[in-house]
């Protein structure tokens, strides 16, 4: 049997290790998902082909062959216009979180965010 | 498993300490919910492997772990489970082991740092089966939670092996 | 002692990397019906079986939808004038089977051939108008699932006005489809949504069990009322709220009743239905909103259906029936 003690001095030393390592984690998750908005990719899928995946961290705006065109801004994501009879796409507003989609039904227009942010603990919703 | 398999004592109490760590994870199957972030358990076997590490080395821990983990995992969990438990344990073991010999770290410091470690090794794990977790951001807190537990293992460690120590004489 | 050692550790990290092989992840999203098709799924060969899923909703909405032109329901809608009884696709039988059974046990409250009706109402414009009573009554003529018949690959129609939508059960249908194929393939953790129908197979990777929130009525999209926890089963919701437009101020819903030909007005906002037969689940919780919950519930204990159901009423107060799983 090896000898041992309840406390000794050193061991602040390992928490303080632990807690700057838990820091340094909180630290890099936050900057990781400041740094391209609240998630990092944009998945968007026309025809039922992926069409393309974008960095939400770069502001841009894109029209796609269907006429739909989105608009990346400040980590946000939104239709801007569409040709389609009822617009629900464009009257949907902005996603930003992972797994929030905007849909163009007619058009066949899914706008996802596929990656990155901290998203729902939900694995799915029944509507 | 060679000459010091021979003696009975050690045998038996490995075998107790093996069937103390099986009860533990039952123990813990029991609790019906964790609050907040799933992944985060008691840890109450971990007293268990710190009063082995203690008693023996790092080998016995490690073979008291294995078991505990495959007979706890096919009577409560599945082979997801079984493997985020070993590579938790596995690196818990090894941390502790090593802050042990070095002699300058007491009970609580050790656990936690095992608690901790535990809690790196379930996320390489979840990484590898789940890439689309926030990574860093459930290691963070994994490892904080880790030290909470590994503190309180510790310190019940402590009592315990306070009162083997005097049983042996 | 030393090769036990590294034997054990041999053995540790081949179950490891095992497992982490075992696991891998391949989600996708589409659009088939009319809906937004997402799968997640997990497993060895995660993107071959998820290839397969797409495959099936292709070919399935080829064969089910009553709008696609090329469909091969359109054709038997749009079968000329003498053919009363079409030869149909092993797929279409059955699922038109299932939808005259529904029809059956729901004394016509769930009609496969409203689809003269429905097409009168249309919720996809900007402006929405309400069919004319005329129309409706007109429309109400053609809706009768009594005068189709199935007997083997053969639809016959007592009636050439006769149209069939299979709309009520068709997700239910194709999600049972591919929960078929990914067992077949021995899949062991899937999630399938299928425009808010939510399968899964088996639990999560993690073996625990899959969560699923259902939409609160006419809140913002992603506003949760309730969750449930499920294994292998679905969830699936019907409501007033999924697509409506208001006239003055009146709100006329997609739920249409055939009895009447106007939006079901049952004192329901939304029925969500759990359970492990996702063709009964989808069917169900269309039927709960035509028929009321007290209705509902008697039909289910006459069918002996195990179902658990959550009626939220139009006061948004939510019941469990018979309690939540």
């Amino acid at each position: 049997m090896r000898s041992f003690w309840l406390f000794k001095k050193p061991d602040i030393l390992l928490y303080l290790f632990w807690g700057l390592a838990a820091l340094g984690l909180f630290l890099f998750q936050a900057y990781s998902l400041h740094g391209g908005g609240r998630g990092t990719e944009l998945t968007v899928i026309c025809g039922n082909e992926t069409y393309g995946v974008y960095d939400l961290s770069e502001d841009q705006t894109i029209v796609l062959d269907t006429g739909n065109t989105f608009e990346i801004k400040n980590g946000e994501v939104r239709m801007v216009y569409a040709n389609c009879p009822d617009r629900t796409c464009v009257h949907s507003g902005s996603i930003s979180e992972e797994g929030e989609s905007i849909v163009c039904l007619p058009n066949h227009v899914i706008l996802k965010i596929t990656k990155g942010g901290i998203g729902s603990d939900l694995d799915a919703i029944s509507e | 498993m060679r000459q010091k398999g021979d003696d009975p004592n050690r045998l038996a109490i490995l075998a107790l300490l093996t069937a103390c760590a099986i009860i533990m994870g039952y123990v813990e199957a029991l609790i019906p919910a964790y609050p907040g972030i799933p992944g985060v358990k008691p840890g109450l076997c971990n007293i268990v492997i710190l009063v082995t590490l203690i008693m023996y080395s790092w080998k016995e821990a490690l073979l008291v772990s294995l078991v505990r983990i495959l007979a706890v995992g096919f009577m409560f969990g599945n082979v997801f489970s079984i493997s985020y438990s070993l590579a938790g344990s596995v690196l818990a073991i090894f941390i502790m082991a090593l802050l042990i010999k070095t002699r300058r770290f007491g009970l609580v410091g050790i656990s936690a740092s095992g608690g901790a470690m535990h809690g790196v090794g379930q996320m390489i794990v979840a990484h590898i089966v789940l890439p689309s977790l926030p990574f860093a951001g459930y290691s963070a807190m994994l490892i904080l939670a880790g030290i909470v537990t590994g503190s309180l293992v510790g310190l019940i460690s402590y009592e315990i092996l306070k009162r083997v120590r005097v049983q042996a004489g | 002692m030393k090769k036990t050692f590294i034997l054990t550790s041999i053995i540790l990290l081949c179950l490891l990397q095992g497992c982490g092989e075992g696991a891998k992840e391949a989600s996708g999203s589409g659009i088939y019906f009319d809906t937004v098709i997402d799968i997640k799924v997990y497993g060895d060969d995660a993107d071959r079986m998820l290839s397969g899923c797409f495959d099936i909703c292709k070919s399935m909405e080829k064969t089910l939808s009553a709008h696609d032109e090329e469909s091969e329901l359109y054709k038997v809608n749009h079968r000329s004038e003498g053919e009363t009884s079409v030869e149909i696709s092993e797929d279409l039988a059955e699922c038109i089977s299932e939808g005259l059974y529904y029809s059956e046990v729901s004394d016509g409250v769930f009609d496969i051939t409203i689809l003269p009706l429905s097409g009168l109402w249309d919720f996809n414009t900007e402006e929405p108008e309400v069919p004319s009573d005329a129309e409706i009554s007109d429309a109400l003529k053609k809706v009768d699932h009594r005068r189709v018949h199935l007997n083997g690959n053969t639809v016959s129609f007592d009636d050439p006005d006769i149209q069939i939508d299979l709309g009520g059960i068709a997700k239910g249908f194709v999600s049972a489809k591919l929960k078929e194929y990914l067992k077949s393939e021995g899949c062991s953790s899937a999630i399938i949504n299928l425009g808010g129908n939510v399968s899964t197979v088996g639990s999560r990777p993690d073996g625990s069990e899959w969560v699923v929130g259902i939409q609160e009525p006419y809140a913002g999209r992603g506003t949760v009322f309730d969750t449930v926890k499920v294994r292998d089963g679905c969830v699936v919701s019907s409501g007033t709220y999924e697509r409506y437009f208001t006239v003055g101020d009146r709100r006329y819903h997609h739920i249409l009743d055939p009895k009447t030909g106007y939006p079901a007005d049952t004192g329901l906002f939304q029925a969500t239905v759990t359970g492990d037969d996702d063709t009964l689940c989808d069917a169900l919780s269309t039927i709960c909103v035509l028929l009321g919950s007290d209705a509902s519930k008697q039909l289910i204990e006459k069918e002996g259906w195990d179902v658990k159901i959550l009626f939220i009423d139009t006061d948004t107060t939510g019941t469990w029936y018979p309690q939540k799983p």
